[in-house]
């Protein structure tokens, strides 16, 4: 290989590391957002729903029922990887138009919900165990939460998260 | 005159290659340096320092806290707040807090200077790359509702079941109807009101007051 062959390929390498570090550093910041640590769950969402919304050309709307104050770190954190989690698959393979996340306070309990109107899927069947559907159940289970799951073909689908919580105000 | 400056940031070399970098121009001094949140403002307190550099990253969720003490204890005192956050909506919280700039920590030298400048200047900076989340107003379009007259009163029971947080099968179970019917139900909901969607059902619940309607 001649001396200048060198230097054209030891320049694409430069670009590649370079790219390569951008990314690790933009994946960073997906996987925990600085927003959920100073700002919290709510503004963290809202955040994230409005960039796959730009991203992805997804109408995916977020709402919140209810007032809802600082929860702990770890329930924050768990909530928002959920929601990341099911919003991957509603995008990956769910071929939706519109995407729903809400969060609800109810007496005792936070409610979550992410729904679409996308191709659904077969709830029963054990090949979907991929969609990172057992992650969400083991964090919901960390929170001493149930993960509901309901989709039928062609109706699209709905995951609610019910984590019970006592809400001092 | 030089302007003065407090740098608060918990990583000794980031503070000391702030220093050096600041110091190597003449129209800036580097006053005072701080670890944490509680420092800085004791600091700040003490010098009235005209720009303060504020690492959000410190340890401890107090870091906006400083920025807004800082900002009622001395409302002059110039802030720039230094992050590896690209992240518009810290971005805006920092901007409404009072901070005077918003600088991320992969910019360039100059870039660091020209800022404190802009601010001493009473000039807000914030970095190019995250200007643009600033000015990107989301789209609102006005959804023309239907009026809840047209509605049957099993149709604002399973609206008021949905917009409650349940799922079809939970809803059905409430009814003690199948699901396929809860569907039905659904779908002509969406199609009388022109809704998409369940957010957009708990919006309409919300503006036209639906639940003292049950």
């Amino acid at each position: 290989m001649g001396f200048p062959a060198v230097i054209t390929q030891s320049r694409e390498l430069k670009k590649i590391t370079d790219g390569v570090l951008e990314n690790l550093h933009r994946l960073s910041i997906s996987l925990r957002p600085a927003t959920l640590d100073h700002l919290g769950l709510i503004s963290a969402l809202r955040q994230h729903t409005e960039m796959i919304r730009t991203q992805h050309h997804l109408n995916i709307q977020f709402e919140v029922v209810g007032e809802i104050e600082r929860l702990p770190t770890e329930v924050e954190t768990a909530i928002y990887r959920i929601v990341q989690e099911a919003l991957t698959n509603i995008v990956r393979h769910a071929n939706a138009t519109h995407a729903d996340v809400l969060l609800e306070r109810k007496k005792d309990s936070i409610i979550v919900i992410i729904e679409d109107d996308g191709i659904g899927f077969d709830p029963n069947n054990k090949a979907i165990n991929h969609l990172g559907l057992v992650g969400i159940h083991e964090r919901a289970t960390m929170l001493g939460g149930a993960i509901t799951l309901e989709s039928s073909p062609h109706h699209g689908s709905t995951i609610k998260l019910e984590v019970p919580w006592q809400f001092e105000s | 005159m030089a302007i003065r400056i407090v740098i608060a940031d918990d990583h000794r070399i980031m503070r000391a290659g702030l220093r050096s970098l600041l110091n190597a121009d003449s129209g800036l001094e580097v006053v005072g340096e701080a670890t944490n949140s509680e420092e800085a403002m004791k600091l700040v307190h003490e010098l009235k320092p005209d720009v303060v550099l504020l690492d959000i990253g410190m340890p401890g969720n107090e870091n906006l806290n400083a920025l807004k003490e800082i900002k009622s204890d001395s409302s002059e005192i110039r802030i720039l707040m230094l992050t590896m956050h690209e992240d518009s909506e810290l971005l805006q919280e920092c901007l409404r807090l009072g901070a005077n700039g918003y600088i991320i920590k992969r910019a360039a030298e100059s870039e660091l200077i020209d800022a404190i400048y802009a601010v001493q200047r009473g000039m807000v900076y914030v970095h190019p790359s995250m200007i643009q989340s600033l000015v990107a107003v989301p789209k609102k379009t006005k959804t023309k509702y239907s009026e809840p007259e047209t509605l049957t009163h099993r149709e604002i029971e399973v609206i008021l079941l949905i917009v409650e947080g349940n799922t079809n099968r939970q809803i059905s179970e409430t009814l003690n109807i199948s699901i396929r019917t809860v569907e039905t139900h659904r779908s002509n909901i969406m199609d009388k009101l022109n809704l998409h969607s369940r957010v957009d059902l708990v919006r309409y619940v919300n503006e036209h007051n639906l639940n003292n309607l049950h």
